[in-house]
């Protein structure tokens, strides 16, 4: 059962329990314990597994290590200590791992000091990055307490060697298990955490975990399930909201409305170099890789007094980018830089926002939405590291959506309001790496095997029949029996229920092709011969021939790509059709969407009631905690909508029928999150391409969702409502998705994680590009084997539940139907200030309806058409 | 699906051409084995391909019997086999089967070796075939066209594979690429290109890169194009105009 830990043991209580050893030297070091210490540490010396969701800083790690040290040092004194494993430590990050070995020896150190003796307590890191002979030195003297990855751990399972000194672990511990928990890494966790259960036993299972909402969820993701199918014991404690929050939504100029670019750029610039001057260490937050190195050019350009390292050789600056694309080396040394003090500012996307120490931080801005109320919470926390002090974030608004969706962010944390998490579901292509894991481990039986998978709680709801797909693509069967040597992975014999691994390469290619990670692909950005630059593989499928885009600053017309180059030409001084930020956007949540959609109707009701200036702005100060610029803004921005058109909210969908450059789109407002936007676009477009064949252009934001056709507006709120029976979406939907280019990336990589793309084979180590070059063929051989193919299963499966929210989707196509969201209908001349932003982009999908015959019959005629005229006007001689 | 008329004496049939007067069909870069290279290079197709490539090819003959068209000859314009170091017994065993269907459907057999074609002697020879260079049918000339043949000039039509030709076809919002037929001059002679008969690739755009062929070095955008798709074939206008 999960429950929550209500009781926070009193100090004496804990030290009275505790070792005189780790009690004497916690007392000295910290005097007392820290709230989730307080609640954790006594749960964890019971052997209770136990999860705790804290702020960084309020001594998580060590309200899980505390009773382990405990122990172990018991252990220790008694001159038991056995050579093996005891306890293992899994982070998503190899640099935290680093980091927690430094915080785990420094307390042993510091304890063996006050003792003036050495306690024999080993602790080792192991990672991707760890020598062969580090490797072969831990499996002849193993670590007590051994620091590694998820990938690492599952590999470990797999050594015949080394998987003997985890045989008799007492407690795992997951950190930062809310980053893991969203995704496949997760599911792959959750499965190696259960193959190790049955490998080493019971022991006792510790989540740490950063804000994240439901901790019920979290706390089952971190024990899985009994045999019985239901949900182990566990103690959640909850302190997740002990620190003081400061925050506040600036707009570096009075009227973002009226304000033009060049000004807002200056000012922004001017603001953060203000907050940053008045702070000791400030982190700054982008979304994207290339605003980070924007904005640290920028500040050292316009402020480079500021900025300069003092010291004897001035060539250093206070202020430095960290993103995921810059080298290891670089990070490394600016996250030291950082820890020792000597940086003013450090400017990153996304990549600071898990836990790695980066010392003392008294100053986090977020310049643009972080989309997600947990995401701006996890990102505001990195500041004010002490228990103590106060959580300091400011969020800076760029224009009139960023100012709205952060003014609700800010209102949702003040409230403690938090968006829930995704938790992938039945991976099949996840499944299918573990599975062949344990088929090498040992020849297990399959029962074993599936009732392992059940117990993890991504598969606790597998259907069997699932699971025995998954054995028969392993087999090999799938390629018809006569290829069974050559693709068979796995041997399953029905008499005695075994299954086993096949073929002398088996472990090499396991352990050489383990993750769940896809490999990133660049594509080249070319004129001619001449490289430009080069942009992600995602952002590529969005273009269509034509778009204008942006690289470093200049502008360039797409003209076709080939492989892993694309062929461009200058095109300066034209409007970007699609933004080059697009693939790295952060999906706006969904919570999030319907908290800014409720902010909407009240306001519009208020419109509606004639209430003044003065009190609808006094109410939005108090309702947002905002203050007088930035309630006047909303103001403004609502205002002109409702006079111009007609406000979209939670109870009412508007379908606009616009036009930009004598193109016609329908804009419909759905401000869902771009993950239910997606799912609810395609339905449509699909409905309404079904009954007239014809293709449609979908252009998806957080929004709505804009689509391109030709035909009558009207046929989206007709496709709209005809979901009668919104289960019936999942049909529609895997349609729809079939003729798709997400569907073939996607495919890729679950074709990667299945183990059907081998990245490293015999001794080579393939580009992402040649996986690419293969990824149509691959995905129109899997269409030939049939719908249940369990790669091909699981693209569909992840596009529909993990990229898009189907669930979400059906909800609201559900609350259509019964009527409790209206569709409204409205023509604009030009696009209302709420669909600007939405029919700006290019697209992101088409939906080809179309049979190719059909398609090319079509463009045939109008071939013969133009070259008919042509003839009449005696441009071509026959 | 018919067969569409490009001269007196050339017709095309799906993916391949067929000549009336010496009842002959053209095959070209069928690629067999295509499968089994990738998996050495670790990506793991289930096998589709034969079956996939008899289906195709069943089907052309079929049209052809409708229409009430014999085949005596068929001519293998190169890369039948797709080749790249060691051969299993399976794609051996797929090879010969291959031959020994299209013996079924002509009585004479031509096989023209191709740039990928390094074991296809041992195979032909077992089927009691011989392996060619070019075959020469009056005044029609059918070559792979990695290299141009020295007397390729005096014949009045030139038959090339090798380029793998594909156009992307585009109205704005959706897009297909289909293989097609490119049919334009080299020299004086016509010259026909046909598109791959691999049914796992879908070949090379022509819009986007550049041929490898010699006979394809000029510039290309006087040649008509002529889509293959499964149901039928359209021709869609000079490859300038496709722009």
């Amino acid at each position: 059962m999960i429950s929550f830990q209500e009781k926070a043991y009193s100090d004496s209580e804990i030290y009275s329990e505790l070792n005189p050893i780790v009690s004497k030297w916690f007392k000295n070091k910290f005097g007392s314990f820290s709230p989730p210490q307080t609640y954790a540490i006594m749960n964890i010396h019971k052997r209770e597994n136990t999860l705790v969701s804290a702020p960084t800083g309020s001594g998580k790690t060590l309200s899980a290590f505390t009773s382990i040290l405990n122990e172990l040092i018991t252990i220790s004194e008694k001159k038991k200590l056995e050579d093996k494993i005891y306890c293992i430590y899994i982070s998503p990050l190899k640099a935290l791992s680093n980091d927690i070995h430094r915080n785990l020896e420094e307390p042993l150190r510091e304890m063996q000091e006050r003792e003036g003796r050495d306690f024999g307590i080993r602790v080792s890191v192991r990672t991707g990055d760890t020598t062969t002979s580090e490797r072969q030195k831990m499996a002849r003297a193993p670590p007590h307490i051994l620091i590694t990855t998820p990938e690492s751990l599952a590999i470990i399972l797999a050594s015949p060697k080394f998987k003997e000194s985890v045989k008799d672990v007492k407690w795992v511990i997951t950190d930062e298990i809310h980053s893991l928990a969203e995704n496949k890494r997760g599911t792959h966790h959750a499965l190696t955490i259960e193959r190790l259960q049955n490998h080493a036993g019971e022991f006792t299972r510790i989540g740490l975990s950063a804000t994240v909402s439901p901790l019920e969820k979290i706390a089952e993701f971190l024990v899985g399930y009994d045999t019985d199918g239901k949900p182990r014991d566990c103690k959640v404690v909850d302190v997740q909201f002990i620190k003081n929050l400061d925050l506040k939504v600036l707009s570096p100029v009075p009227d973002i409305m009226r304000s033009d670019y060049e000004t807002i750029q200056n000012e922004t610039y001017k603001l953060i170099d203000q907050l940053i001057q008045a702070h000791n260490t400030t982190l700054v937050f982008t979304n994207t890789r290339s605003a980070t190195e924007r904005v640290v050019h920028h500040l050292k350009d316009k402020f480079p007094k500021n900025y300069i390292e003092q010291g004897d050789n001035n060539t250093g600056y206070t202020i430095g980018a960290h993103h995921s694309s810059l080298s290891r080396e670089h990070r490394l040394d600016l996250e030291k830089r950082l820890k020792e003090g000597k940086l003013k500012a450090v400017v990153c996307s996304t990549s600071l926002e898990l836990g790695i120490d980066i010392g003392d931080i008294d100053l986090v801005i977020l310049l643009g939405s972080p989309r997600s109320i947990a995401r701006a919470l996890q990102r505001v926390g990195r500041s004010g590291h002490q228990l103590r002090s106060t959580i300091k974030g400011r969020f800076i608004v760029l224009n009139r959506d960023d100012l709205v969706e952060c003014s609700v962010i800010l209102k949702n944390a003040m409230d403690h309001h938090i968006d829930e998490i995704h938790i992938p579901e039945n991976a099949l292509d996840v499944l299918a790496q573990q599975i062949y894991g344990t088929a090498i481990q040992e020849s297990t039986h399959i029962d074993t095997i599936y009732s392992t998978v059940k117990r993890a709680y991504p598969y606790r709801n597998l259907d069997k029949q699932e699971f025995n797909n998954v054995i028969k693509y392993l087999q090999g069967n799938y390629h018809g029996l006569e290829h069974r040597h050559v693709y068979g992975k796995i041997w399953y014999d029905e008499e005695t229920g075994l299954v086993g691994k096949r073929g002398k390469l088996a472990r090499l290619i396991y352990m050489t092709n383990i993750g769940t990670i896809p490999d990133e692909s660049f594509i080249t950005v070319k004129i001619g011969d001449q490289a430009i630059g080069a942009v992600d593989e995602e952002f590529l499928n969005r273009l269509k021939s034509g778009d204008i885009f942006v690289i470093g600053g200049n502008t360039y017309k797409y003209k076709f790509a080939r492989g892993m180059t694309m062929q461009v030409e200058a095109a300066p001084g034209k409007r970007p059709t699609v933004p080059s930020w697009f693939s790295e956007m952060l999906p706006l949540s969904f919570e999030l969407g319907m908290s800014i959609q409720r902010l909407r109707r009240l306001l519009e009701e208020k419109f509606k009631a004639g209430q003044s200036k003065t009190s609808v702005i006094n109410w939005l100060k108090e309702f947002l905690y905002a203050d007088d610029k930035a309630a006047n803004s909303i103001y403004e921005y609502f205002l002109e909508q409702y006079k111009y058109s007609i406000i979209p909210h939670d109870k009412r969908i508007v379908i606009e029928e616009t036009r930009i450059d004598d193109r016609k789109y329908v804009a419909v407002h759905t401000t869902y999150g771009r993950r239910t936007n997606d799912a609810l676009s395609r339905a449509v477009a699909f409905m309404i391409g079904k009954l007239k064949i014809i293709n449609v252009g979908i252009n998806l934001s957080d929004n709505g969702f804009v689509l391109e056709y030709k035909g009558q507006a009207s046929w989206v709120k007709e496709a709209l409502e005809s979901f009668r029976d919104p289960d019936s979406l999942d049909k529609f939907l895997l349609a729809a998705v079939d003729k798709t280019e997400v569907l073939k990336r996607r495919f890729r990589h679950c074709a990667g994680r299945a183990l059907m793309i081998l990245r490293t084979y015999k001794g080579q180590r393939k580009t992402a590009g040649r996986q690419q070059v293969s990824a149509q063929i691959l995905l129109n051989a899997a269409k030939q084997i049939g719908p249940d193919f369990p790669v091909l299963k699981e693209a569909r499966r992840e596009v529909m539940e993990d990229l898009m929210d189907v669930e979400h989707a059906k909800l609201i196509l559900n609350e259509i139907n019964k009527g409790s969201i209206k569709i409204k209908e409205t023509q604009t001349v030009l696009p209302s200030p709420f669909a600007l932003n939405m029919v700006m982009q290019g697209y992101s999908d088409i939906l080809k309806m179309e049979e190719k015959v059909e398609f090319l019959r079509r463009m045939h005629e109008q071939v013969l058409v133009k070259i008919a005229l042509k003839e009449k006007r005696g441009g071509i001689t026959a | 699906m018919e067969t569409f008329k490009l001269s007196s004496k050339m017709e095309i049939v799906d993916l391949a051409l067929y000549l009336p007067k010496h009842k002959a069909l053209v095959i070209g870069d069928i690629h067999l084995g295509y499968e089994d290279a990738l998996a050495a290079q670790g990506i793991m197709l289930p096998k589709t391909q034969y079956k996939r490539t008899i289906g195709r090819a069943e089907r052309v003959f079929k049209t052809l019997g409708n229409e009430k068209k014999q085949v005596e000859e068929i001519i293998l314009n190169g890369d039948i086999k797709h080749e790249f170091g060691r051969i299993s017994e399976q794609e051996w065993q797929d090879a010969l089967n291959f031959l020994a269907f299209l013996e079924k459907h002509c009585s004479k057999l031509t096989i023209i070796k191709g740039n990928h074609d390094k074991i296809i002697e041992p195979i032909a020879t077992k089927r009691g075939h011989t392996v060619e260079t070019q075959r020469a049918l009056d005044d029609v000339l059918v070559c792979h066209g990695d290299v141009v043949p020295v007397n390729a000039q005096a014949f009045k039509t030139i038959v090339i594979g090798d380029a793998h030709p594909a156009v992307t076809i585009s109205d704005g919002i959706a897009s297909e690429k289909e293989k097609c037929f490119l049919v334009g001059k080299y020299g004086k002679s016509d010259l026909i290109c046909m598109p791959s008969f691999n049914v796992m690739t879908e070949g090379t755009d022509v819009l986007e890169e550049k041929f490898r062929s010699p006979f394809l070095q000029q510039d290309l955008g006087e040649f008509e194009v002529y889509v293959a798709s499964e149901e039928e074939t359209m021709h869609f206008g000079k490859v300038k105009g496709l722009f």
